[in-house]
């Protein structure tokens, strides 16, 4: 039972690293920054099965961030959106060297 | 008079000063001096105070060789003081017979070039001597310095001022000379900084002083990637062929008094002090030591015979030194005592007659604007005394004998026969190659048709020329006649280098293929 | 070591060198004064030359005084000290070390002299044919704006002779072997305004330089070997190598030296061209003293030629090919100077054949003998080439002075010069009872008595037995004297009998040289006339026999005893033999006097010379063969190959090198911070999982 949720997990965190690395729209790169944390919140919660209340405790940190992290962040891509007028990443290069 | 010397201390203050003088007396210049285009204005003349604080160093030049004692062992005039206690590195100077007569050298002939170069810089007088006095400071430290990275220190303290003289008092294209020249010595002294570094480390990390240094033990490999740091270092600051391009560029445009002063071999100087007897392994291994003799005997022929074909004086000059620094490492790394003294006597012999011949140059070009030996010919008719000069300087480069260019030379390759005879052979076709190169330049020079307007009435030597020159003449002949006087101070020296290349603390167990008589 | 001599006048033997030099200094000091002072330094060369010149006649004068002067001076010391040996039997030589010149370690070369007979002799021949060449130069050089310098640069020459010649060791001969060598390109080159006259100089210098390379190297052997440079402890510690590789190896690279100073194959071609200097230099210079100095090395060396006889051989061989070379060219020379050049290099040819059979003797007779004959040659052709000059200049023509076509009769004109020239042609071509045919004689007798039996002809040379080699040589020496006889006859004829070509209006100008040039010419003649006393043959005891044999028998005796064994002709065989001499001498002249008696053209109306005679006259085109296949290949590699090739190509690999990994650097940089976020997130993933590999799969 644990195994196949870890395996679940671990597809699911590689489909999030996947769309965080290549997806050119941020809102979509924000959907799979969720996706690998809900990824790690399943891991954690299967694996509570064997190790104890300390994981779900970990599930509802990780939920409270991510909640906070997905606040600021879509509010810096409602900033970015109105100074580029688009959300497309490959357009910002405000870190070029 | 040694006696009266010591009463006064001079061996513990002699040093400090020699190193520290020049550049308390560079602030002096900057303020003080007034450039000499300003004719009005307040401030003493600016060369008149740098020809000042020269002599001061050459009297104390002289007091060093008053109070050296050739019979002592080790080190003379002394100082140790504290620098960087934490990680053990110090002020620590001190001659031996090898460093002693680079001091004096370096003493006399800055100031006498100075003398003799005086119409040769004229705007912003003031910079130039300031930062002059402080290449001399850089000079005397590296002949002087025991620690390490004090070395280290004075290596580049000569390196930078020598970018900004040449780049900007410098004729012809010197930005880039000087650029090359800080690119190549300085990715040279890269290298040795790391292997500085590293034989600190290995040695307990508690000294940085050659003495302690010298007793670490070392295994032959790491032995081996030292030396060739330390040497890459010294290789390319000394000019040993492939590693010489920049100096015919950095020497031709340089202004004279520079000229003279990339004149001063210190990196061979510093091979005979650190590279040899530090790593004695290595620097015996036969291939090491086989590929560098081979590498110096190609340096003497290939820079005589690319020295045939300059049509420029001065970097036919430049050629012809890096010809001697062939001999010079040849002598070097034979590793006999007659070569060792030889080369100790081409330094400071190469001293003198290529500082001579630049000073030459310089009042040919300061005269003419050129030294492109094309536009001369028939110069001994207009101006006789400058070319007896000139030929003395030019017998005294060729090494005939009688001049102080035949001694070193002698001794380098009767050293070397003993060892290696069928590259001393190779080696002394050099002199042939040195008599073409060098008739020809006075040739085309002082002799054929005086057919060109403007040195129909160029002026001989001045009172203050001649009188500079003739100094320099008396020192050929007498250093060529009476050799003595170098020959038993660097002594001792150089029989310690021998012996610590073979019998050194981290000398090769294996008998290498020295000559037997030590 | 105590010797004969100590405590004599020989102790004041330093003085010999030294007084030339002084000489030298006061002269050259002279010839810079009028410069030296402030009004000398501005101004056209013109204005200087003017301002100069009016004090040049005070200088002049004490010049005249001062140069002579010490070579008299030199000369009357030279004289009293072999005074002093004659009185003496010196067994050793007489050494005085003054001081320490290069002490090293194991290597020990002090400033040290050696007096025996070998170096007196020699300096009795450089101070005295010196003295009298120097008092020929007053008159020669008179009106020369360069006179101070020219007797500066004779008096320095003479100091380094000295030094060559009384030097203690190796090392001490080469100062004064290469300060000649110095003098020498100074002279030669010394009318510098003309490329010609400094080229000569130049090539003079450089080919010397080619045998100083060879003599450096045999001093590296000799430390080596035996670990001294001393002339005394060096022979001391090598006759016990006899036959060895390294003896041999010494004495060719000596012989390479020798080679070069004194002008034999291939090293001679600097010699002809040298005839550029003034006459009196040639005289003193390229006749008498600096190319005997290589004879007088193989003397000095005579222990270590002895006992390497294949080396002996070859200097023999050498000397005899050169001897045939020179003097079929010289058959063929328009100018007096030329010939007279030739006929030095020639017979400079037969001194290296005596030497180098071993007869020492021999061939410092010839030497000395050959500096009398030689000197009176040049000198008297000085004297024709002044005398020519001034006709012309009288006339305001510029015909070649120097050319035998623009001579003719000058017998009449010049009968002192013609007498003392004909003696010494005579002397030269070997006619008894002249210097040059005992001489000669003795050179050729020598050599056949030791082709007959001797531990030379025993030797091999590259296989050929010695025997053949020495016989050949023999039979090269009888050919060269003939036509030894020919072109010196040829010369004597076409200079002074028949007609005059020079011109009719230059003829009121042509006389006799002033007594200042003939006083020498003609006490150089007398001394070839009477030369041979010095070492008569026993055929012929008219005077005491083998004086000079008996003189250096300390010196060179026991090595000529090495090569020449108890080789000892019968009577017979000699008498033949010196028929043969005769008949070839006598010869030589007929047929000179037959084939050169008909009338010529001068210069400008002859026609070119064609075919093998034009060869003859160019010598056999050497020079532009040397041009073509060393000098120009060494310039186009110095040039093109090393200085636009190779140091372009390391210099732009160094320089190349680091711009290319600069900008590689950069380029890497440049795409790693172009400020691409989806770049530098791929790049922290990746970093991350690399951590974790580092950290987990251990």
């Amino acid at each position: 039972m644990i195994a196949e949720a870890l395996a679940v997990s671990a597809v699911l965190f590689c489909i999030g690293v996947v769309g965080v690395l290549t997806r050119r729209n941020a809102i979509i790169v924000f959907m799979c920054a969720e996706l690998m944390l809900n990824a790690v919140n399943l891991s954690f919660v299967a694996l509570a099965k064997m190790h104890g209340v300390t994981g779900h405790v970990f599930v509802v940190m990780v939920m409270t961030i991510a909640a906070a992290e997905a606040a600021v962040g879509l509010a810096i891509v409602i900033s970015v959106f109105r100074h580029f007028g688009s959300v497309d990443l490959g357009s910002v290069r405000m870190l070029r060297g | 008079m040694r006696d009266f010397l010591l009463n006064l201390g001079t061996d513990r203050w002699a040093l400090p000063a020699l190193m520290l003088w020049p550049l308390v007396a560079a602030l002096g210049v900057r303020l003080l001096g007034r450039d000499a285009e300003t004719s009005s204005g307040a401030g003493i003349d600016a060369r008149a105070l740098t020809l000042a604080a020269l002599l001061v160093e050459a009297v104390l030049g002289v007091a060093l060789w008053g109070v050296f004692d050739p019979d002592v062992r080790g080190w003379q005039a002394r100082v140790d003081l504290p620098w960087l206690t934490d990680i053990g590195a110090g002020f620590s100077v001190g001659v031996d017979g090898l460093a002693m007569p680079m001091v004096v050298l370096t003493a006399l002939v800055m100031p006498l070039s100075l003398l003799g170069a005086w119409n040769n810089v004229r705007v912003r007088t003031a910079s130039f001597g300031a930062i002059a006095l402080m290449l001399v400071s850089g000079l005397i430290g590296i002949f002087v310095s025991l620690d390490l990275l004090l070395f280290y220190v004075s290596w580049e303290l000569m390196l930078i001022p020598m970018y900004f003289l040449i780049g900007i008092w410098g004729t012809g294209n010197s930005s880039r000379a000087a650029l090359r020249y800080v690119l190549f010595t300085l990715v040279g002294s890269l290298f040795m900084l790391v292997g500085i570094v590293l034989v600190w480390n290995l040695a307990g990390g508690t000294s940085f002083h050659i003495d302690h240094l010298m007793t670490a033990t070392l295994s032959g490999r790491t032995q081996l990637w030292l030396f060739l740091a330390f040497f890459t270092a010294f290789a390319v600051k000394s000019a040993l062929v492939p590693f010489h391009t920049w100096l015919p560029d950095a020497q031709s445009s340089a202004p004279t008094l520079v000229a003279v002063a990339l004149g001063f071999k210190v990196g061979t100087y510093a091979i005979l002090r650190f590279a040899i007897p530090m790593f004695p392994a290595a620097a015996t291994d036969p291939t090491v030591r086989g590929t560098i003799l081979v590498l110096s005997v190609i340096g003497i022929v290939y820079g005589a015979m690319l020295a045939m074909s300059q049509r420029d004086l001065k970097r036919l000059v430049a050629y012809s030194s890096i010809s001697h620094l062939g001999f010079i490492m040849l002598g070097a790394f034979a590793l006999t005592q007659q070569s060792v003294q030889g080369s100790v006597m081409i330094m400071v012999n190469h001293g003198i007659s290529t500082s001579a011949l630049f000073l030459l140059c310089g009042m040919l070009q300061d005269r003419r604007g050129t030294s492109d030996m094309l536009a001369f010919g028939g110069l001994a008719r207009v101006v006789p005394m400058f070319s007896v000069m000139l030929t003395l300087a030019m017998l005294s480069t060729i090494g005939l004998p009688g001049t102080n260019g035949f001694i070193g030379e002698f001794l380098v390759l009767i050293g070397t026969y003993a060892d290696r005879p069928v590259l001393a052979v190779i080696a002394t076709s050099g002199v042939i190659f040195a008599a073409i190169y060098g008739l020809r330049a006075l040739q085309r020079l002082l002799f054929e048709r005086l057919d060109d307007s403007e040195n129909l009435s160029m002026p001989d030597l001045s009172r203050r020329e001649l009188a500079v020159m003739s100094a320099f003449a008396v020192a050929i002949i007498w250093l060529g006649v009476a050799p003595q006087s170098v020959l038993r101070r660097t002594e001792r020296a150089s029989a310690d280098i021998v012996a610590a290349a073979r019998f050194g603390p981290n000398a090769s167990a294996v008998r290498t293929n020295l000559s037997a008589a030590p | 070591m105590k010797t004969a001599l100590d405590g004599s006048i020989a102790e004041y033997a330093w003085l010999l060198p030294l007084l030339p030099l002084l000489g030298a200094l006061i002269n050259g000091f002279l010839a810079i004064a009028p410069r030296l002072s402030g009004r000398g330094t501005t101004g056209t060369v013109a204005e200087r030359e003017l301002a100069a010149g009016a004090r040049h006649a005070g200088t002049n004068a004490i010049v005249s005084i001062v140069a002579p002067g010490v070579m008299l001076l030199a000369f009357g010391l030279a004289v009293a000290i072999f005074a002093t040996m004659r009185g003496v039997a010196l067994e050793e030589p007489f050494v005085r070390v003054f001081a320490r010149w290069m002490p090293v370690g194991e290597l020990v070369v002090d400033w040290g002299l050696q007096l025996d007979q070998l170096s007196i002799l020699m300096t009795l021949v450089i101070t005295g044919v010196g003295a009298l060449i120097h008092l020929f130069s007053i008159g020669y050089m008179k009106a020369d704006p360069g006179y101070a310098r020219y007797f500066a640069y004779l008096n320095l020459f003479v100091a380094f002779m000295l030094t060559l010649v009384l030097g203690s060791s190796y090392a001490v001969l080469f100062v004064g072997w290469e300060g000649v060598g110095l003098c020498s390109y100074l002279l030669i080159g010394f009318w510098f305004s003309e490329k010609a006259n400094a080229d000569a100089g130049k090539k003079a210098f450089i080919v010397n330089r080619i045998g100083d390379f060879g003599f450096l190297v045999a001093m590296f052997l000799i430390w080596a070997t035996v670990g001294t440079l001393d002339f005394v402890g060096a022979h001391q510690a090598l006759a016990g190598l006899g036959g060895s590789a390294v003896l041999l190896s010494i004495a060719l690279f000596l012989f390479l030296g020798c080679a070069g100073k004194s002008a034999q194959l291939p090293l001679y071609v600097w010699l002809p061209d040298a005839m550029a200097g003034p006459t009196p230099v040639s005289a003193l210079i390229h006749a008498a003293t600096m190319v005997t100095a290589g004879v007088y090395l193989i003397a000095r060396a005579s222990p270590i030629f002895a006992g390497a006889p294949e080396a002996s051989l070859l200097v023999a061989l050498v000397g005899a090919l050169t001897a045939l070379f020179a003097a079929t060219v010289a058959l063929r020379q328009w100018d007096i100077k030329k010939v007279l050049a030739y006929s030095t290099v020639s017979q400079l040819g037969y001194m290296f054949v005596a030497v180098g059979t071993g007869a020492y003797t021999a061939g410092v007779f010839h030497l000395v003998t050959h500096a009398f004959f030689k000197a009176v040659l040049f000198l008297g052709a000085g004297s024709v080439i002044h005398a020519l000059h001034h006709a012309y200049h009288h006339t305001h023509r510029h015909e070649d002075a120097q050319d035998l076509r623009n001579m003719g009769g000058l017998s009449r004109y010049m009968p002192a010069t013609f007498a003392a020239m004909t003696m010494a042609t005579l002397a030269i071509a070997g006619i008894p009872p002249l210097s040059g045919f005992f001489s000669k004689d003795e050179i050729l007798s020598a050599t056949f008595a030791r082709a007959v039996s001797s531990p030379l002809a025993n030797a091999t040379l590259l296989g050929i037995p010695g025997r053949s080699l020495l016989y050949a040589i023999y039979a090269l020496g009888i050919v060269t004297a003939l036509l030894t006889a020919i072109y010196m006859t040829r010369m004597l004829l076409m200079a002074f009998t028949g007609a005059n070509r020079t011109g009719a209006a230059e003829q009121e100008a042509l006389h006799e040289a002033p007594a200042i040039m003939t006083g020498p010419v003609v006490i150089l003649a007398l001394l070839a006339l009477a030369g041979g006393w010095l070492n008569l043959p026993t055929l012929i005891p008219i005077g005491p026999v083998g004086a000079l044999e008996h003189w250096l028998e300390p010196v060179v005796g026991a090595s000529a005893a090495r090569l020449s064994g108890t080789a000892k002709l019968s009577h017979g065989t000699e008498q033949v033999l010196v028929g043969i001499a005769i008949a070839a001498a006598v010869l030589g002249i007929a047929v000179a006097w037959v084939l050169y008696r008909r009338p010529l053209q001068d210069k400008a109306h002859s026609p070119a010379d064609r075919g093998f005679a034009g060869v003859l006259a160019n010598a056999y085109n050497v020079d532009a063969a040397v041009d073509a296949a060393v000098v120009r290949p060494l310039d186009g590699l110095a040039g093109a190959v090393l200085t636009r090739g190779i140091d372009v190509g390391v210099d732009g690999t160094f320089s190349a090198g680091g711009g290319i990994l600069s900008r590689t650097a950069s380029l890497i940089g440049q795409r790693l911070q172009d400020g691409d976020v989806g770049k530098y997130a791929w790049l922290l993933a990746a970093g991350a999982l690399a951590m974790l590999a580092a950290l987990t799969l251990r």
